[in-house]
């Protein structure tokens, strides 16, 4: 049962991280409108033609190279395991399938060789080529249990109040992060001079984190009324989001060694440490305050939102651990966090009309959140039922976009070529998206 | 060094696990050398002589078991093995000389002789005709891949190398072991069971 539920959990993490396909177009821009309720609470007041429709429903096309493709595809490992062993990369697969509505043209390829030079020196990493392997590269975020935000609902169903202003939505929400290879200060810096010091203790970490469960959002917006004098229209919002969870994970596995008097390293010995939630052993819950600001004037619309202004969370499950000397133990646990954790988010957006009826859209949005920045721009050409766009955007890496669309009447259908930096490896990977959407 | 090459490899191994990569360990053994003995010196040649190295019985003219090589993780699933030995000599006397280098492999039990046949087994070897007051450059360099017979010494409690030098003539020889490489390649995903 314990292994059913770790299944589901890992497969539902890549749909957290589902994007419009509008959007990659425009090289990841978030376009002002009710869609974008989630990040400024103001716009589920805001008009949802205003910027054209939201997204439709994005195909999962990452599917195809999930079954077929051996680099990516793990069920060779059941169905021909030569194929497997001969062709599968764990890279390709954990960058599609964290992105399961992007076909990847190129996934990301785990370097060939990994050269460990060994000398009375020291060591040095290097790859196929000679080029210094950088362990700053390949070092993760936070481990998961103090580094995860609150959860990102997805899937919301609007519920009718009857009252203007006020929308309730339940919804379901996945979270996954911290993902890496984090070595300690010390392995790091000793590494990158050359030589390990004597009587030092190394250590090395993998880490990730992973949740999932429902949400309950109570979100109030409204426009405010007419400023006299002023031609512009302002829309305020606040949102209370609450969860309840079903799933946590939040892994760290730890090797660790003591030099000698001479800098040679001693025995490694490993020791993990697993919190664990699921339906039987525990659950979780919580609720943030989301307050955000929308401004239409003239030809633009301009949006502040900040994000869990105030955030409380508990889980209460199971923490194994292991100290790496042969002794485990099992024990229930809580995590509780309350804090002050704001995530900003801003964007904007510009429809300049042409002679000729043409229009062209520009957006642009910028967020910070736990220490993380990205940004994005794009431009949309709208031409009669075609549509191009084009961006350029920022997260964790480059990322490009290229789009076209057709917008028929009651239907459209979008598709983009995006790009975004793998994990690790850093190299640049491109992926095909598309969506059909229905409009009456 | 060798439990460091392990922390190392098992690190290379979680952050890159692919069908097509291979960890590569490159050992610089002459770097763990104490000091220049048996590294460089003269030596007179009275007609015949072999000196072996590196020298693990403090006497460079006996036969020995070589440098053992072992505490690796799972060597006996090797995917490569390479290695490269440069020394350069210098014949200092006044008259020709003739050298063999051959080097050798051998399983980590054969501790006595890795030089005898008995169990271990020649990789490569050279030769070079030094007339009186020439210099030159003995290399040797081999590798070998899955399936190699002689990668089936290599087990999981290790393995021997050694350098066998014979000389001919009678002069005078400097000599200076300038490189002894040896390559581990490891691929992760040939320890990946068969479901």
């Amino acid at each position: 049962m314990k292994r059913l539920w770790i299944l589901l959990l890992t497969a539902t993490l890549g749909v957290a991280s589902a994007q419009g396909v509008r959007s990659l177009g425009m090289g990841g821009v978030t376009l002002p409108g009710p869609w974008a309720a989630g990040l400024n609470p103001a716009y589920a007041a805001y008009p949802a033609d205003a910027y054209g429709p939201g997204g439709g429903f994005d195909l999962p096309l990452g599917l195809i190279n999930l079954a077929l493709r051996p680099s990516v595809s793990p069920l060779y490992y059941f169905t021909d395991f030569a194929t497997f062993k001969n062709n599968f990369d764990v890279l390709a697969f954990l960058d599609q399938v964290s992105r399961p509505y992007e076909f990847m043209i190129n996934p990301p390829s785990s370097p060939d060789e990994i050269v460990l030079h060994v000398s009375a020196d020291g060591v040095r990493i290097t790859d196929g080529s000679g080029k210094p392997f950088q362990l700053g590269t390949y070092s993760g975020g936070k481990s998961g249990a103090a580094g995860l935000p609150l959860p990102q609902p997805f899937l919301l169903v609007p519920i009718p109040t009857g009252l203007s202003g006020l929308h309730v939505s339940l919804g379901a929400f996945t979270s996954a992060g911290g993902f890496g290879l984090n070595p300690s200060p010390a392995l790091s810096r000793d590494l990158a001079s050359g030589s390990l010091q004597p009587n030092t203790e190394y250590s090395f970490s993998l880490t990730g984190a992973a949740s999932a469960g429902v949400n309950v959002n109570l979100d109030f917006a409204t426009p405010l009324p007419a400023i006299s004098g002023f031609e512009g229209k302002v829309y305020l919002g606040g949102q209370l989001e609450g969860f309840y969870g079903l799933l946590y994970a939040d892994a760290e596995l730890t090797g660790t060694t003591t030099t000698d008097d001479h800098g040679a390293p001693g025995p490694v010995t490993y020791s993990n440490r697993l919190f664990y939630v699921y339906p039987g052993s525990g659950n979780g819950y919580g609720g943030r305050l989301d307050l955000g600001v929308a401004l239409d004037y003239q030809s633009g619309t301009y949006g502040l939102g900040v994000r869990n202004l105030f955030g409380y969370e508990s889980w209460s499950g199971v923490l194994h651990t292991n100290d790496g000397s042969g002794h485990s133990s099992e024990n229930g646990h809580t995590v509780t966090r309350a804090a002050f954790d704001p995530a900003v988010y801003a964007n904007g957006a510009y429809a300049q009309t042409l002679a000729g009826g043409d229009v062209v859209l520009y957006g642009a949005d910028a967020a910070y959140a736990a220490g993380a920045f990205s940004a994005h721009a794009g431009v949309e050409y709208q031409k009669s039922i075609f549509r191009l766009r084009g961006g350029l955007g920022y997260e964790n890496g480059l990322k490009l976009g290229l789009g076209a669309g057709l917008k028929l009447p009651g239907v459209s259908f979008d598709t983009a070529l995006t790009s975004h930096q793998a994990p690790f490896s850093g190299q640049m990977v491109f992926g095909l998206a598309a969506s059909l959407g229905f409009n009456f | 060094m060798k439990k460091l090459l392990l922390l190392l490899a098992t690190l290379a191994v979680l952050t890159a696990c692919s069908a097509h990569t291979v960890v590569v360990a490159d050992l610089d053994l002459l770097s763990f050398a104490q000091g220049t003995e048996g590294l460089e010196g003269d030596l007179t040649v009275p007609g015949s002589m072999q000196v072996y190295i590196p020298d693990a019985d403090d006497n460079l003219a006996t036969p020995d078991g070589g440098e053992l090589i072992s505490d690796l993780p799972a060597l006996d699933e090797l995917h490569g093995l390479g290695i490269d030995v440069v020394a350069d000599v210098e014949n200092t006397g006044s008259g020709p000389l003739d050298l063999q280098a051959d080097f050798r492999l051998a399983p980590a039990s054969d501790s006595s002789n890795i030089y005898d046949g008995a169990g271990d087994t020649s990789l490569t070897n050279t030769s070079l005709h030094l007339d009186a007051g020439a210099s030159g450059r003995v290399h040797l360099e081999a590798h070998l891949q899955k399936g190699d017979p002689a990668l089936d010494l290599v087990t999981s409690d290790g393995f021997r190398v050694g350098v066998e030098i014979q000389v001919s003539g009678s002069s005078t020889i400097h000599y200076q072991v300038t490189g002894f490489h040896v390559v581990l390649e490891q691929r992760p995903f040939d320890l990946i069971p068969e479901p």
